[in-house]
């Protein structure tokens, strides 16, 4: 149960107040102080509970029998008087025994077979695993049956059958561990530098593995005692005059049609235990992995935080939304957002990671969107497409898909238009694609919805955007899945399902940023065959000057969040205004492929955390042009005619006055 | 490079998988050898069962005081008393007709008493399965689709904790509750045995709750995952109805991933139909397993076990073979791998 924690983890961030950050993650973990308290309690019951209770726990008096609660009994009395309480109280310790010994019995068969396996060689092992997970796949109590059979009833027997039932599980899982932690680093690293084998597997192995080893040790505990009652059930368990939790609960449910409370103390005791454990083991599990102390739950607080960094309030003076957007592209703008903010709500406040972005996009142009890792030019990428992810929120003054605003319609109405104008492909192909459906359903599912086409005129359809993407065989492409294909034909695929949509804007994040530099060349030209003989709109998001130079008619640069310049490629390309632009530039020249790695400028420093709020440029810091007002004030992006935009106040001057 | 498309060029790259044929009819072929095996190796077991056995076997069924004659009597009808491989031959040629001989309580052949059960052990399973099956991934998309991004959060509590208590409940006492409830109070269910039709529904629904809560469980996080994964994206920008989303993108993975996690959930189906039978005395073969050990009946312990282990096995190859014909790269890589 505890191996279902699957979500990765965020690096802790704050330092723990007080106790130690493992001791307070195990009591702030949901039910940690409630599983380790009626543990104890149940340990305690286990030592003193036959001496205290053994007596009335033996005391028969048939002249009582069947009695329900009483003050003399608070649980009623059995078949033969005996006080149901005082027996369930005195049966503890035998139950807890029992179930130890079946887990101890589990884990050192199941590590003993697991660790074996795992040294075992690779072709050995295969057939190792194999073999476990046959004998997994048998139900305990089958097996307890078989084992109970040749040892006899009694305790005994069922302790070792549900024992060695239970095994093969625990043996796959140690063999997992051994497996993953000595392919590690830091044991290859040990052995390279010659730490002897018992110390390798004492010191490097063994701890590294425990953790989980533990966590199940516990599940097959509380597994074992619920095991061992159902062979009481059966009467193949526990033997008068012995008894545990499962033979009374076996007479308390044969009798349950008379007295039914006479079964709800031992069951009661059976799923407390049960739940207590569990609680107790994913309290240790938070406590013994140091990742999990921090986070707590969700993805949603953990992807927030990934996003790190202290909201630093300052009086901000936003750059919001000044700039009209740049000159004319005015009413035949296919798609055009001004004053875009994206944010995310947090403890703090909301942040803005997107903020004041304006655009407009001429028909069958292509524009590119260039800026680093955390720049925003990601998440206005999925604005302008409306699939911006939970929990960020999208707020503009003015979005318009062909001069229809989606927020004005109704939901099924927007997703309409959305589906049928907007087309979007993704920077990994492979993962983008539905890896269990086969191609030509996916290609034809978009557009059956959108455009109510008939299966046969959508897969004829699909046929031919193959071929516009140049994949030949179309008809044998659609009944592959997309794991058959290489990266660029993936690529190649999700262009053409883009294009099943007959959309007016496709809007490309990093298409080619995975691929092979060949496939890159392949999957630009497919793009630019397309924008030619559609006369589509492209939205090229990219972190590479030189992809976008080979497609995009304009080209806008973002950094921290908002648009720093914009222009014509020709102009932007060959005069660079911005200091950050300029950088970038560099930053190609310095990759350029004929090995001369000679010293460029290049961009010193880092940017800032994306969402931070600044009172002046988000550049200064690296800004080799930066002068005290850059610091104080932050620079709006200024529209020079033409198309150039740029916000900076060291280099719009030069441009302007120069047009002038 | 840019015009002129090459002509030339457009060739669908083949499978990565060296030889021809379907890897999902290999991986087929493959798991029925490997069951073939499994099933061998099983009726060895039951085979040593009896003979592995701490003291004379004849001696434990007849007790301390009967003749040497009688226990060699019964010696010899077991066929102990012929060397050890030819007792093997003879075992398994009969195991393979089914024949295991007589029952020492009923005396009738225990291929009869099992031909009797059989019919109910599968209905009683079957519909076991069909609810896990159902009920499990169902309501696991559900609370996935409910708590996703942390929405929710008290559907997710209360989801957690209720799976944890299902889930942890033993099954006799599933099994007793429910006849409480239904059987006894509501009368809407006969307490115990085949008849009526509706007979069924209790013992299953006791097998198939606990097993629910479990599968519910981790259908739920890998629900979470999916979601979260590019493909739905892809298909979220296609502005799909959110039904197609669900039943085309997220059901097909979730399923298989669930299905491979949680592959034992169904052998362990027939684990617990042995105990419900048992409460609601179910005329199928984990009852009669059941007597038949407290009986000491070994000719028909052997015949039951090894029938119910067969069924294990066939259901895990079904299982699997029902993933990989979903999805398509488990079967591809594992067609290789076996």
């Amino acid at each position: 149960m505890a191996a279902t924690t699957a979500t990765p983890a965020a690096t802790p961030t704050v330092p723990a107040r007080g106790r130690h950050p493992a001791a307070r993650a195990f009591f702030t973990a949901p039910g940690g102080i409630v599983g380790l308290t009626i543990v104890l309690a149940l340990v305690v019951l286990a030592i003193i509970g036959p001496i205290v209770w053994g007596p009335a726990a033996h005391k028969t008096d048939l002249s009582i029998a069947y009695q329900s609660s009483s003050s003399a009994h608070p649980l009623g009395t059995d078949s033969l008087g005996r006080d149901i309480l005082a027996r369930t109280l005195a049966a503890t310790r035998l139950t807890l025994l029992l179930g130890l010994s079946a887990a101890a019995i589990s884990m050192a068969l199941g590590f003993a077979l697991g660790t074996t396996i795992a040294a075992l060689a690779p072709r050995a092992r295969g057939f190792g695993r194999r073999a476990i997970e046959v004998f997994m796949s048998f139900p305990p109590i089958l097996l307890a049956l078989f084992l109970v059979t040749i040892i006899g009833t009694g305790a005994t027997g069922a302790v070792i059958a549900i024992g060695i039932g239970a095994a093969p599980a625990f043996a796959r899982l140690s063999e997992n561990c051994a497996t993953s932690v000595s392919s590690k680093e830091f044991v290859a690293s040990a052995r390279a530098s010659g730490v002897g084998r018992p110390r390798l597997i004492g010191r490097y192995l063994l701890p590294n593995m425990s953790e989980p080893l533990v966590l199940a040790g516990l599940a097959y505990f509380a597994g074992a005692i619920i095991d061992i009652s159902g062979l009481d059930f059966l009467g193949v368990g526990v033997q008068t005059p012995q008894f545990d939790w499962g033979t009374e609960l076996t007479t308390g449910v044969q009798a349950i049609y008379t007295t039914p409370w006479a079964a709800v103390a031992p069951a009661a005791a059976i799923t407390i235990t049960g739940i207590a454990i569990v609680y107790l083991g994913e309290a240790a599990a938070r406590s013994l992995n140091p990742r999990l102390w921090h986070s707590s739950k969700g993805k949603r607080r953990r992807r927030v935080s990934a996003d790190d960094g202290a909201a630093r309030s300052a009086a901000p003076p936003t750059g919001d939304g000044s700039a009209a957007p740049g000159d004319e592209p005015g009413d035949d703008a296919v798609l055009r957002v001004d004053g875009l903010d994206v944010v995310v709500p947090g403890p703090g406040g909301p942040r803005k990671l997107v903020r004041g972005v304006s655009l407009a996009l001429r028909p069958g142009e292509a524009l590119g969107i260039v800026g680093e890792t955390g720049s925003g030019k990601t998440l206005t990428a999925l604005s302008l497409a409306g699939l911006v992810p939970h929990p960020l929120e999208t707020h503009a003054e003015r979005i318009e898909l062909g001069g229809v605003d989606p927020r004005s319609l109704t939901q099924r109405q927007a997703a309409r238009l959305y589906g049928t104008y907007i087309a979007m492909i993704f920077q990994d192909p492979m993962s983008s694609m539905n890896p269990s459906a086969r191609v030509g359903a996916q290609l034809v599912d978009g557009a059956r919805r959108h455009r109510s086409l008939s299966r046969k005129a959508a897969r004829a359809e699909a046929k031919e955007r193959l071929a516009e993407v140049r994949i030949g065989d179309g008809e044998r492409a659609m009944k592959r899945y997309p794991y058959q294909f290489s990266g660029g034909m993936q690529q190649r695929l999700m262009i053409a399902m883009g294009l099943m949509a007959r959309p007016r804007v496709l809007i490309a994040d990093e298409p080619t940023t995975a691929l092979d530099v060949t496939v890159q060349a392949q999957v630009l030209d497919v793009l630019r065959d397309v924008k030619a003989r559609e006369g589509m709109s492209i939205v090229l998001i990219s972190h590479n000057l030189g992809v976008v130079n080979q497609l995009c008619d304009r080209i806008v640069v973002m950094y921290h969040g908002s648009i720093v310049e914009e222009g014509p490629r020709e102009r932007l390309l060959r005069n660079p205004l911005h200091p950050y632009t300029q950088g970038l530039m560099n930053s190609i020249l310095e990759l350029s492929p004929d090995g001369s790695r000679t010293e460029v400028a290049g961009i010193r420093g880092r940017p800032p955390a994306s969402g931070e709020e600044l009172a002046g440029c988000p550049f200064a810091d690296r800004c080799p042009l930066a002068f005290d007002r850059c610091r104080r004030e932050r620079p709006e992006l200024v529209d020079l005619g033409d198309g150039d935009r740029v916000a900076c106040f060291a280099a719009g001057g030069g441009l302007s006055e120069a047009a002038a | 490079m840019s015009a002129e498309a090459p002509p030339a060029a457009p060739v669908v790259q083949p499978a990565r998988v060296p030889r021809a044929g379907s890897p999902f009819l290999r991986f087929s072929v493959r798991r029925l050898g490997a069951l073939l095996v499994v099933v061998w190796i099983v009726e060895i077991a039951t085979f040593l069962m009896v003979r592995v056995m701490p003291g004379d076997p004849a001696r434990q069924v007849l007790g301390p005081r009967a003749s040497n004659q009688a226990v060699a009597g019964l010696r010899h009808q077991l066929g102990l008393d012929a060397p050890f491989l030819s007792q093997y031959w003879n075992y398994t040629t009969h195991a393979l007709r089914l024949d295991f001989g007589d029952s020492f309580y009923s005396h009738l052949s225990v291929t009869s008493e099992l031909q009797a059960r059989i019919g109910n052990e599968l209905k009683l399973v079957g519909l076991a399965i069909a609810i896990i099956l159902v009920c499990g991934i169902g309501l696991g998309m559900l609370a996935g689709a409910l708590t996703a991004n942390g929405r929710h959060p008290h559907v997710e509590r209360v989801f957690v904790f209720f799976t944890g208590l299902f889930g942890s409940v033993p099954g006799y006492v599933m099994a007793t509750l429910l006849a409480l409830v239904f059987a006894v109070t509501l009368k809407w269910f006969p307490v115990a045995g085949n008849t009526p039709a509706s007979a069924v529904v209790l013992p299953a629904l006791a097998i198939a709750i606990p097993q629910v809560a479990l599968l519910a469980r981790i259908v739920r996080v890998e629900t979470l995952n999916v979601l979260g994964q590019n493909y739905v994206r892809s298909a979220r920008s296609k502005r799909l109805s959110t039904f197609s989303i669900y039943r085309r993108y997220v059901l097909p993975n979730v399923s298989t991933a669930a299905l491979t996690l949680s592959g034992t959930i169904f052998a362990q189906t027939i684990g617990s139909a042995i105990i419900v039978e048992s409460v609601f005395a179910w005329n199928g073969l984990g009852l009669l397993l059941t007597q038949s050990v407290l009986r000491l009946d070994y000719p028909v312990v052997e015949g039951a076990a090894l029938l119910l282990a067969v069924m294990v096995v066939v259901i895990n190859a079904v299982v699997d073979v029902g993933v990989s014909a979903v999805d398509p790269r488990s079967a591809a890589q594992r067609g290789l791998e076996i």
